[in-house]
């Protein structure tokens, strides 16, 4: 389960989250939206554990991750999926690579079977050993995709992971989302294509006025 | 549940192990394969490394020959001195100064402790008669500061035709051993100096350049330790190098210098011994200087990572 508890997020007097509120339980599929810098990127980095907020409790699987030291921090990221909006890759390095790092982290073996099984999945099984440098921004969506899923996290933190795709691929990878979240994995996309969100008829919560509704 | 946490444990461990050795490999080859890119560092740290084994050397040589050097003065008394004026004398110094040894030789035995000394160099045997007065040899501590006044005694003793004290060579020793120490220290301090701008001119360099594989390995999760484990072998294995090198150089040295030296202490008929760096210091100073390179590392490293991450 996660859920935010009376968060408080402020930015030189620009209040982000003010006594915000949210609850989730495993599994689910939320998409999360709201205006351009309503704080939907802030609500994925405070949810990630990169930023803390300035009161509140966030309470994931019963533990306060706002209260995690840095290594408790880096156990829990480890355990959750990232995609960000600008994703960030080893750029003179192979997409196997890029895709192989939390397996890396974690010690993984059979992490070759891992990553083509997994580039199946995202449609990329014949870039495995091309640089990032020569991928197409869609391309870089579905790696980010793929490396976010590869260790099986329990929940998904995607923030806009259709902002390169075509419709097509974009539909393709939130079914591919829903899918993860039907086999126990947590999933909150954040994006501001309403249409989307509403054509899948998945939870929708926005961002209004600093409080999440 | 506790054998889970122990497979846990040793696969840790495991992880643990196989990460240092891929970052030390791969630390290792491209030190070998940028050699030019490191050629700026390992130089001046090697001859700092270099200069304080040779300073540090020279004091444990000097301290080894001259640790117990003591003041040594040799009096020659005129002739008409009787041996109730030499137990004045002594009993003059004894009271007056810090004598630690006083004997008296007459001119017979005067005579045979110069032939002694003076074996393969002896006059007197030319001569049908001695040449040598009656003489007293007295030590005493080198840090007494009553050198002046003693000297000063001898002078005006009505006694006393002429007199001889080593101190001014062993003053000079000394003086050349303080050298040689403010030379060590300079050297250490200049060594910690260039560690500190070299060490972190490239680890800047080293860190901008992964910036991106640096936050996304934060991002997925990797602790402050994995991240700085990729960067800290690659000063630690350009410490060993430096002293290594710098090691070499200082053998080379002594070799040419310890012949040199003989050479002219020989001639001048001077027994010294020519003590080297041992294994043991050779390993420890290295050691010291690795464990040196690492703090220094750690530090720039970590301040870099959370400059790079923006914690």
């Amino acid at each position: 389960m996660i859920s935010f508890n009376n968060i408080c997020k402020i930015y030189s007097k620009n209040k982000i989250f003010y006594n915000a509120n949210f609850s989730i339980k495993k599994g689910d599929f939320v998409f999360l939206t709201g205006e351009s810098g309503s704080g939907k990127t802030t609500f994925m980095r405070l949810l990630s554990g990169l930023e803390k907020p300035d009161k509140g409790s966030i309470i994931v699987n019963d533990a306060d991750i706002t209260k995690f030291n840095k290594k408790e921090l880096s156990d829990y990221r480890r355990k959750i999926g990232i995609i960000m909006q600008n994703n960030i890759f080893i750029e003179n390095e192979t997409v196997s690579y890029n895709i192989s790092l939390p397996l890396l982290l974690e010690g993984e073996s059979q992490v070759s079977e891992k990553i083509e099984a997994i580039l199946d999945l995202v449609n990329l099984d014949k870039k495995i050993y091309n640089s990032i440098k020569s991928l197409a921004a869609g391309e870089r969506q579905r790696v980010a995709i793929a490396r976010a899923i590869i260790d099986s996290p329990d929940i998904i933190l995607a923030d806009e992971p259709t902002n390169n795709l075509d419709q097509k691929l974009s539909e393709a990878v939130m079914k591919m989302l829903i899918q993860l979240s039907k086999y126990g994995t947590t999933v909150i996309v954040t994006t501001h294509e309403l249409s989307l969100a509403k054509k899948l008829k998945q939870n929708i919560l926005s961002i209004n006025n600093a409080e999440i509704i | 549940m506790q054998r889970l946490f122990k497979i846990k444990n040793i696969r840790g461990i495991v992880n643990f192990i196989k990460h240092n050795a891929q970052c030390l490999n791969s630390s290792f080859f491209y030190i070998i394969d940028n050699p030019l890119r490191y050629i700026f560092f390992i130089i001046p740290l090697s001859i700092c490394f270099f200069l304080v084994l040779v300073s540090y050397n020279s004091q444990k040589i000097i301290e080894n020959n001259f640790k117990d050097s003591r003041e040594r003065i040799i009096i020659f008394l005129k002739n008409n001195v009787s041996p109730k004026d030499i137990n004045t004398i002594e009993s003059e110094l004894v009271n007056k100064f810090n004598i630690i040894s006083f004997k008296y030789f007459s001119e017979e035995e005067s005579l045979e402790l110069y032939k002694k000394i003076n074996e393969k160099n002896d006059i007197t045997k030319n001569l049908d008669y001695n040449p040598l007065p009656k003489t007293i040899i007295i030590k005493k501590n080198i840090k007494d500061s009553d050198a002046d006044s003693l000297s000063n005694f001898l002078e005006n003793n009505r006694f006393v035709d002429y007199f001889n004290s080593n101190i001014i060579y062993l003053k000079r020793i000394f003086y050349f051993k303080d050298i040689l120490l403010n030379l060590l220290l300079f050297s250490i301090f200049f060594f910690l100096f260039i560690l500190i701008i070299f060490i972190n001119y490239y680890t800047k360099i080293e860190i901008s350049s992964n910036k991106n594989k640096i936050s996304i390995l934060y991002i997925l999760g990797a602790r402050n330790s994995y991240i700085r484990r990729e960067y800290i072998y690659l000063p630690i294995l350009s410490g060993l190098i430096c002293c290594l090198i710098g090691f070499i150089f200082y053998k080379f040295f002594y070799y040419f210098f310890t012949i040199l030296l003989n050479e002219i202490l020989t001639s001048f008929e001077i027994s010294s011994s020519l003590l080297s760096i041992s294994f043991v210091e050779g390993t420890l100073s290295s050691l010291l200087v690795i464990i040196i390179f690492a703090i220094i590392s750690i530090f720039t490293i970590n301040s870099y990572i959370n400059k790079t991450l923006d914690l």
